[in-house]
């Protein structure tokens, strides 16, 4: 092999450097220049994370051969601005929140500054095509958009330089917009994600994987692997020395294959080497004997008695039933005037975060195993390791890195397992970085459900009975199948007020790639089915949606499906909100698409008309599209389910007036940092800037255990609050008693501090200096919250498993090109209730991430599998939205503030995303009368359901 | 991954050629990489030890002369093999002169990847995707290939539609180069492409058709059309009944919905794809009526007759 040498200059800096031949300029770029603000999130051109300029063009960096930028003039996202400085668009980005989880933020300003470069005058549809190579999952686009358009308006000074400020004279930093505290690291390219984290000495490490769904392992040699020159480890499951068995509710999961593979791409082996080229070598030297097993691929299937078993402990492969039942559905379907059933089909979805799997794993100079990974859990995962490495906890230390994009992909664990073996192996350093078809193929995905829907109903509308039954499929390995379960059964037939009810759902294993925690844990899954339901009975007893819900919502004093008593229930003012926000015309749920006239007003955008730039409209259905409307209501409970929920924090008043608040707070985009430092600010009396947030590190941070569940700003915002007003409570008797006053006199806000009823006033930079050397006394505070919840009776599923819910509610205009079968999202109208908005350009940022993840999985989203072999991995295959196809989004934040929660505040990531996906099918019925039963709603679906109508009006009519 | 032992970047087409035409078995060309490199990672997701490996990889991207275009014979246009797809974006002649590939380009995966994106990789790869080689197939386009033969520039030129074989499959022979692809110019016509996708950006095409449309003077009748569809087979169908129907017929909406019924059939034989067949009626009659709007023509609603409405 002959190295190249390419000539370059990078960033303003003339390079000259030895390369392989077939390296991509990523990698020079990454490798051999440590410039990892380009990232590969994909390789493969489809996520536009490596965009570069090359000679001022804009280019995908994964699909440049390093030969081709010799003599070019290469820019990446570092050398837009100087050091510590941001350009007008990094500033911008910062200033309308469109930096969420920021792995594809140096790309997504890379590419808004080539299209301001190339048209400086770009409007809104023009940027958007402009960015429509370039893939975001947490925001939904629209706070992007914004960026580029304030860009533009800052540069053509139609608008101030102080638009890109801080919005100013915010007394109160909760219910501010204040500016996301680690934005500036992501829109710079600065912040080290774990697959750009280097140690000397290390060592990469590659996977060898199963390539059966289900087999034997009769024999497994690494001899020749273990012998190559540069490997410096190779591990199998031999080398575990505790418990090999891990999960989240039940330890079925080895950390490697062991006796036998129950999924393609389960991992079997590891090497660590050198370098990537010769862990890859090594894999290949690797020999594995394998006797395949009949396998199984359908849950129903699997659970038959004549199914291929696939965990021995559990021969009826079921993982979980979860049973709720009150009343007796019997009697309310004989009292019932209307019944009627249904069967959904809902899909593996993939969380498609940007960011790939990656991990670095060292042991430090004490002995303690040291795992850097963007985990959802590290709390959990430490504790799973410490069995698995038969190490005492605190010997063991997982170190959250920087989390690009997780919605509960992240929160099984998966690899770290393997690096923590791996490192304890070889004494160094290891690093894994997943490609990102490994990702897609070898992680857990969101169950898939088939649901048969009964509804027994009176003429009037009234709801008596409801029956669901759910199979899902769980894949190859437990994972967060329980709870999946649980959750999509205690919230399954929505938020309304039924006397009769029947709940089973189960999941099952099977040999396809494991279904695990994903945004909703299962209540996206079973509600679609509910709302989709109401639609079908409103249409037959010519109700209007929102009427049919209205008649059955809960209310306060209401009782849930588990037989808890509701104290507050917000539904109705959420319908309220949204029907009045979106100017909902009443009417049946028929296809009122043509005849209604509430289409086509504010909050749509235009139909998609590629071409903006061309001044051609290319868009031309020629009055062969259709459009129409539909509802969805929800709710979500939040924090813990079921179970008894707590997080604690600490804080210490600091030098200068600041403070530390250390805490183990997981965030992966949502946003929780900032809310943190908006709530210490204001309970602390000083401002969001002075916070500094500890690293969530079990060895650092006390446990406020994981992001999932929407739990961070419920329970760990309000920890933060509890050890806040500690340490408050400490000072201010140190201050107190300073002045001569009692504490009560005391008050503090934006970084000052007085007594009442007193001229005495002083900075927070000198009170604290005061209480540490005149007092003594370091200012340091602790605080816990718990949420009371109880587990579920096994038999009826009865008890409280949430104490406070977010209900929701969503309106989706949408345009079917009735030639194609496309559908085109053009506005959606969210409602949600958040209790209180801490932040509430943040919470709309998470209403829109979730609103297009919804979109996604309503119509394009499909994670496929052939007895258990996948042909969806790659972002090609696996359709994401692009900013071309998200709706105008208006968000509609409601209020109801918890009782119990010291805050006010509730939740809103994962709720955001439940009323999405029916909200846009029966909108596609209002528009053309076809419902579609199962996800996703592909043009292909959508054409075939709608020549089936036309030849039955047809065949209805020659029957005539 | 892709993987090679060496990687040469010729600068003139007989260095190309040479180094072609002694490459050790397995070598490949490349041109823009867009195809090739995500091509080396496809179907091997959970095994990392399928990386591909080329002995020897050719990049022709700095041949001189495959860049640029030029109008070597009356009526026609040669685009050098190395034009990319963003300049039927952006170059006004480019616009000019193929009004449909202004709109294929549009929709032609983003920006960044149509910068090195090359029209004769598009061509070469072949997939029953490609985009780019309906609308050169509606203007009888042939490819110009090179080869050498003890050091001297052989060429041959082949029409493009029956270059392409199938999918992933063309005409090439060994040692070959492609240079040129030469085809009619469409200037004074009107335009249009448009594909089916799951979605409005990064779209890889089910079908597309695409039309170029020259009415007669007065505006009322069809002078000349052009009309192909691709992903309705193993290779691009070009619509000759349809352009022989449409040419002399008055401009009309009847008129067209009749010429759209005419590859019903024609598409049913040659796909087993429902969805195909059912879109296709609909795709060429919006074909037809977008390259009429992008030239402002109206197109009146009376039967084709060329009688009057009152005569309905």
């Amino acid at each position: 092999m002959s190295d190249i040498t390419v000539e370059l200059t990078v960033n303003g800096r003339p390079v000259k450097r030895l390369a392989k031949p077939y390296w991509r300029l990523l990698d020079f770029l990454r490798e051999e220049l440590h410039l990892t603000g380009t990232k590969e999130g994909c390789g493969a051109g489809e996520c536009g994370t490596c965009s570069v300029f090359v000679d001022g063009a804009l280019m995908k960096a994964c699909l440049l051969p390093v030969a081709k930028a010799d003599g070019a003039d290469i820019q990446t996202v570092e050398g837009l601005a100087g050091p510590n400085a941001m350009t007008v668009m990094q500033q911008a980005f910062h200033k309308t929140g469109a930096s969420q989880c920021g792995y594809c933020i140096p790309g997504m300003v890379m590419a808004a500054t080539a299209a301001l470069r190339d048209n400086p005058d770009a409007d809104h549809d023009e940027i958007k095509e402009r960015i429509g190579g370039n893939i975001c999952r947490c925001t939904g686009y629209q706070k992007i958009v914004e960026a580029v358009e304030l860009a533009r308006d800052v540069i053509n000074q139609k608008v101030p330089t102080t638009a890109l400020d801080e919005d100013a004279d915010m007394e109160r930093f909760i219910g501010g917009n204040v500016r996301r505290i680690d934005a500036p690291g992501k829109v710079s390219g600065a912040l080290r994600y774990a697959g750009d984290m280097t140690m000397p000495n290390m060592v990469h490490m590659q996977v060898l994987r199963s390539p059966h769904p289900h087999a034997r392992i009769v024999s497994l040699d690494v001899a020749d692997a273990a012998g190559l020159p540069g490997v410096e480890g190779v591990i199998t499951s031999a080398d575990v020395p505790g418990v090999d068995g891990f999960g989240v509710f039940v330890h079925d999961q080895p950390v490697m294959a062991r006796d036998k593979v129950r999924y393609v791409g389960e991992a079997v082996a590891a090497v660590a080497a050198v370098d990537l080229e010769t862990a890859k070598k090594a894999i290949r030297l690797i020999k594995v004997v394998y006797e395949e097993l009949p396998a199984v691929f359908d849950p129903e299937e699997a659970l038959e008695a004549s199914a291929p078993v696939v965990h021995d402990e559990v021969p009826s492969n079921l993982v979980k039933h979860i049973p709720i039942s009150k009343g007796d559905v019997a009697k309310g379907f004989a009292d019932s005037d209307l019944i009627i059933e249904n069967t959904y089909q809902t899909q593996q979805v993939e969380h498609a975060y940007l960011e790939p799997e990656a991990g670095l794993a060292y042991v430090d100079a004490d002995g303690v195993v040291t795992v850097h990974s963007p985990s959802q859990n590290i709390s959990h995962h430490r504790h799973m390791l410490s069995d698995i490495l038969a190490l005492p906890i605190n010997k063991v230390r997982m170190i959250m890195s920087p989390v690009g994009g997780g919605f509960g992909g992240k929160e099984d664990m998966i690899y770290q397992g393997m690096l923590a073996l791996m490192t304890i192996k070889t004494g160094l350093p290891v690093r894994l970085v997943y490609t990102r078809e490994e990702s897609i193929v070898t992680t857990a995905k969101r169950h898939p459900a088939r649901i048969t829907y009964k509804m027994g109903l009176t003429k009037d509308g009234r709801i008596l009975a409801t029956e669901i039954k759910a199979v899902c499929d769980g894949g190859a390995y437990g994972m967060s199948t329980e709870g999946v379960m649980r959750k999509m059964a205690i919230l399954g037939p929505g938020p309304y007020d039924i006397p009769n009810v029947k709940i089973d759902t189960y999941g099952a294993y099977t040999n396809n790639t494991p279904s695990g925690a994903f945004r909703t844990f299962g209540a996206m899954q079973s509600q679609f089915t509910t709302e989709s339901h109401l639609d079908l009975c409103a249409e037959r007893l010519g109700l209007d949606p929102f009427e049919l819900r209205i008649l059955n919502a809960m209310r306060p004093g209401s009782t849930t499906h588990t037989q808890q008593r509701l104290d507050r229930a917000s539904y109705l003012e959420v319908l309220e909100a949204t029907r009045n926000g979106a100017g909902w015309e009443a009417g049946p749920s028929n296809i009122r698409g043509a005849n209604r006239g509430d289409l086509n007003g504010l909050g749509n955008r235009k139909p998609c008309t590629l071409g903006s730039r061309l001044h051609e409209d290319l868009h031309r259905t020629n009055g062969m599209s259709k459009r129409g409307r539909g509802m969805a209501g929800s709710w979500y409970g939040i924090a813990r389910t079921a179970a008894m929920d707590r997080a604690g924090a600490w804080v210490e008043l600091d030098d200068g007036g600041t403070a530390k608040v250390v805490t183990g707070v997981t965030e992966i985009g949502e946003g929780i940092l900032t809310v943190l430092a908006q709530v210490a600010a204001d309970e602390l009396g000083i401002r969001p800037e002075d916070i500094t947030i500890g690293d969530n590190d079990t060895a650092r941070s006390p446990e406020a255990a994981h992001a999932g569940a929407t739990r961070q700003t419920y329970m760990i915002a309000n920890a933060v609050a509890m050890a806040c007003r500690d340490a408050r409570e400490k000072f201010d008797k140190e201050i107190a008693a300073y002045w001569g006053v009692e504490p009560d006199q005391i008050e503090a806000s934006g970084g000052q501090i007085w007594a009442q009823q007193t001229n005495q006033r002083m900075s927070m930079a000198e009170a604290v200096h005061i209480c540490k050397t005149v007092r003594g006394f370091v200012p340091v505070g602790s605080g816990n919250y718990t949420a009371h919840h109880t587990g579920l009776d096994p038999v009826d599923g009865s008890g409280k498993p949430w104490q406070a819910y977010v209900f929701g509610c969503q309106i989706a205009e949408v345009e079917v090109d009735t030639v194609t079968g496309e559908v085109q999202v053009l506005g959606i109208w969210a409602a949600h209730d958040v209790g209180r908005a801490v932040n509430p350009r943040g919470v709309e940022g998470q209403i829109e991430g979730a609103v297009v993840q919804g979109l996604g999985q309503a119509l394009m989203e499909d994670y496929i599998t052939v007895d258990g072999h996948s042909s969806t991995d790659s972002f090609a295959k696996y359709i994401l939205p692009t900013a071309l196809d998200v709706p105008h989004i208006t968000s509609i934040i409601v209020e109801d503030p918890d009782p119990l929660s010291p805050l006010g505040a509730k939740g809103i990531g994962e709720p955001a995303l439940v009323p999405t996906v029916p909200a846009i099918m029966n909108a596609i019925y209002d528009a053309i009368g076809v419902r579609i039963t199962s996800l996703p709603a592909t043009p292909e679906k959508i054409l075939a359901a709608l020549r089936q109508k036309q030849q039955s009006e047809a065949e209805g009519i020659a029957a005539e | 991954m892709l993987t090679c032992d060496d990687y040469v970047v010729p600068e003139n087409l007989l260095d190309a050629l040479m180094a072609w035409s002694g490459a050790p078995e397995g070598s490949r060309l490349l041109a823009g990489a867009t195809d090739t490199l995500p091509w080396a990672r496809q179907g091997r997701a959970g095994d990392v030890a399928g990386d591909v490996h080329v002995p020897t990889i050719i990049d022709v991207s700095r041949v001189t002369g495959l860049d640029g275009y030029d109008f070597p014979n009356a009526g026609r246009i040669r685009l050098g093999a190395n034009v990319v797809f963003q300049q039927f974006l952006e170059d006004p002649e480019l616009r000019e002169h193929l009004p449909h590939m202004s709109s294929c380009a549009m929709w032609f995966a983003d920006d960044q990847i149509r910068r090195q994106a090359t029209v004769a990789g598009n061509i070469v790869n072949a997939s029953p995707a490609a985009d780019g080689v309906a609308p050169l197939v509606a203007l009888n386009a042939t490819v110009e290939l090179a080869r050498q033969e003890n050091g001297t520039i052989e060429r041959r030129s082949v029409p493009l539609i029956s270059f392409i074989e199938g999918p992933g499959r063309t005409q090439m022979a060994p040692g070959e180069i492609l240079t040129s692809i030469s085809c009619d110019s469409a200037k004074g016509y009107g335009g249009s492409f448009e594909k089916v996708g799951h979605r409005r950006s990064l779209v890889i095409s089910v079908v597309c058709a695409t039309c170029c449309v020259k009415p007669s003077t007065d505006g009322m009748t069809f002078e000349d059309v052009r009309l192909a569809l691709g992903g309705v087979g193993p290779t691009p169908m070009r619509l000759d009944d349809v352009e022989t129907f449409l040419r002399g017929q008055p401009i009309s909406a009847a008129v067209i919905a009749e010429a759209a019924t005419m590859p019903v059939d024609r598409v049913a034989s040659r796909t087993r794809r429902t969805y195909r067949r059912e879109v296709v009626c609909g795709f060429t009659e919006r074909a037809i009526r977008g390259a009429l709007a992008s030239i402002n023509v109206e197109i009146p609603d009376h039967l084709g007759t060329g009688q009057g409405a009152a005569d309905v």
